[in-house]
């Protein structure tokens, strides 16, 4: 069983989304299994929450500015509040569609355990959650770190990171096609997203039988920094 | 969005909203340019005596000397690849501005072509008819000529070589009305409706299509290419057959993928019974 932790501290970027993500799971301990996803807020002003998914249980971390809301919460390990499995009463603004008990299974992983934690500031709390539902059913997510993520530096061949990594699909945009034996030019920098329950990594052409991820490491930002 | 045959343009269009097209240049660092900004960008550094700053007054001070050419900027001076062309009743600003509402604007990169004169008639309708932007009303049933006219590029564009059209196309789609789900990003019944290869390179092109027997409302619009970079649209060979093709990282010489488009057409006969 797993479980999902989301977090929103209204980060600007996902960039500064990241590092909040990279910061909570040092502080849970560090696991180097635990997904880590970010999640882009469409509601009020745009900005980004994100996801950890993780295989051993956690108490609700206390994150600072920000609302977070654990899915497979273990009635044993306190924080927050507990949202009751039939749902109905909830914290602050909260919607009332929430997840009833168990969320779903993670795609390519456990199911989610029963049971619903939330806490912090309310508002965030609400897309913190609708975050962590989306992961939990591989909807929604840009993946920061995933299994198998080390060996993605370099170039490397296609077929080795559907075989070795948690990547489920390398899909090339625009309605293109893999050249055949395709090789992957990482520029160390590979942010597939969840879609439909798959992991897919989104690619464009780079020359005869490479591609490379549609994401840049460096984007330039839309006339902030060229000015 | 412009390129994509019946994508999230062409469902606008489809619903007959008249959303025009234009060609931005975003220049901001010219490619060896000798100049510039004077706080290289810094918002809140003052760029005078008076402690003024881009925060504070809005806007930065005039360019200054760069100390040499800028050969690490990226940024073409405007009109330079990208260009907007408007078709404008007399030279001044009023005229310019009337006819970019209007939409009776094509654009290009590279100046790909010269000039770009099409216009819809009904038989034995009004001689003048409508140009881009425009709406032709119709009897139910008339039968409607497009005249297009291109004038072939005859000088060098900014990367010193002279472009060659290869071919025209003319995408149509009809008017359906407004989409139940605004967030709709395709539209079924837009396609490349004909092709016609150039096969010149001096003078001018001219074609004409031939809509007979107009029932129900449609909209045209056109596009050109030099031939280069092509593939299937994304919305299949049957919608677009040889469309632009996606750039390759690390491998995308703008100069060798020109394109040109233009804003549509209405033809409009009334609402059937």
């Amino acid at each position: 069983m797993l479980t999902v932790l989301g977090v929103d501290a209204g980060s600007r970027t996902a960039a500064e989304a990241e590092h909040l993500l990279l910061a909570v799971v040092a502080d849970l301990g560090g696991d180097p299994g635990a997904v880590l996803c970010t999640h882009a807020v469409r509601q009020g002003t745009p900005h980004y929450a994100g996801t950890i998914t993780l295989a051993a249980p956690v108490a609700l971390p206390d994150v600072p500015d920000a609302g977070v809301a654990l899915l497979g919460a273990d009635p044993d390990l306190a924080g927050g509040e507990a949202l009751p499995a039939s749902t109905g009463s909830v914290p602050g603004d909260l919607p009332g569609d929430l997840p009833g008990d168990v969320p779903g299974d993670v795609p390519g992983d456990a199911p989610v355990a029963a049971g619903v934690r939330t806490g912090g500031d309310p508002t965030l709390v609400r897309n913190a959650l609708a975050a962590a539902t989306d992961r939990a059913a591989g909807a929604d997510g840009r993946a920061v770190r995933f299994p198998g993520m080390e060996l993605l530096t370099g170039t490397v061949p296609v077929a080795d990171v559907l075989r070795r990594t948690a990547v489920d699909e390398v899909r090339v945009l625009a309605g293109g096609t893999l050249p055949p034996d395709a090789r992957l030019t990482t520029r160390d920098f590979c942010r597939p997203v969840y879609q439909n329950g798959k992991l897919v990594l989104l690619v464009l052409p780079a020359g005869p039988g490479l591609v490379a991820p549609f994401e840049v490491p460096n984007p330039t930002p839309c006339c902030a920094a060229h000015g | 969005m412009t390129s994509t045959v019946g994508g999230l343009w062409d469902s606008l269009l489809a619903e007959g909203r008249p959303w025009w097209i234009t060609s931005n240049s975003d220049s901001h660092k010219v490619y060896a340019d000798w100049s510039k900004n004077p706080v290289d960008n810094v918002t809140s550094a003052p760029w005078d005596a008076a402690g003024h700053t881009f925060d504070n007054f809005g806007r930065y001070g005039d360019p200054v000397y760069a100390g040499g050419i800028q050969t690490g900027n990226a940024d073409f001076w405007p009109g330079y690849y990208s260009r907007t062309h408007v078709g404008a009743t007399s030279r001044d600003y009023r005229a310019v501005m009337a006819g970019i509402r209007a939409g009776r604007i094509w654009v290009a990169h590279g100046d790909l072509v010269r000039g770009l004169e099409v216009r819809v008639r009904a038989t034995g309708g009004d001689r003048n008819g409508a140009t881009l932007g425009g709406q032709l009303k119709v009897h139910r049933g008339a039968t409607v000529e497009v005249s297009i006219k291109v004038t072939l590029a005859g000088t060098p564009n900014f990367a010193q070589f002279v472009p060659t059209l290869a071919r025209v196309d003319m995408i149509t789609g009809a008017v359906t009305g407004a989409a139940p789900d605004r967030d709709t990003f395709t539209t079924p019944r837009t396609k490349v409706a004909r092709s016609w290869e150039v096969n010149k390179s001096t003078g001018s092109v001219l074609r004409t299509h031939t809509f007979p027997n107009v029932k129900d409302p449609l909209y045209l619009r056109l596009r050109g290419t030099d031939g280069n970079q092509l593939a299937p649209g994304i919305l299949g060979a049957a919608v677009d057959p040889s469309g632009p093709a996606i750039d390759v990282v690390g491998d995308a010489d703008p100069w060798a993928d020109l394109w040109f488009y233009s804003n549509p057409i209405w033809v409009l006969p009334p609402a059937g019974r």
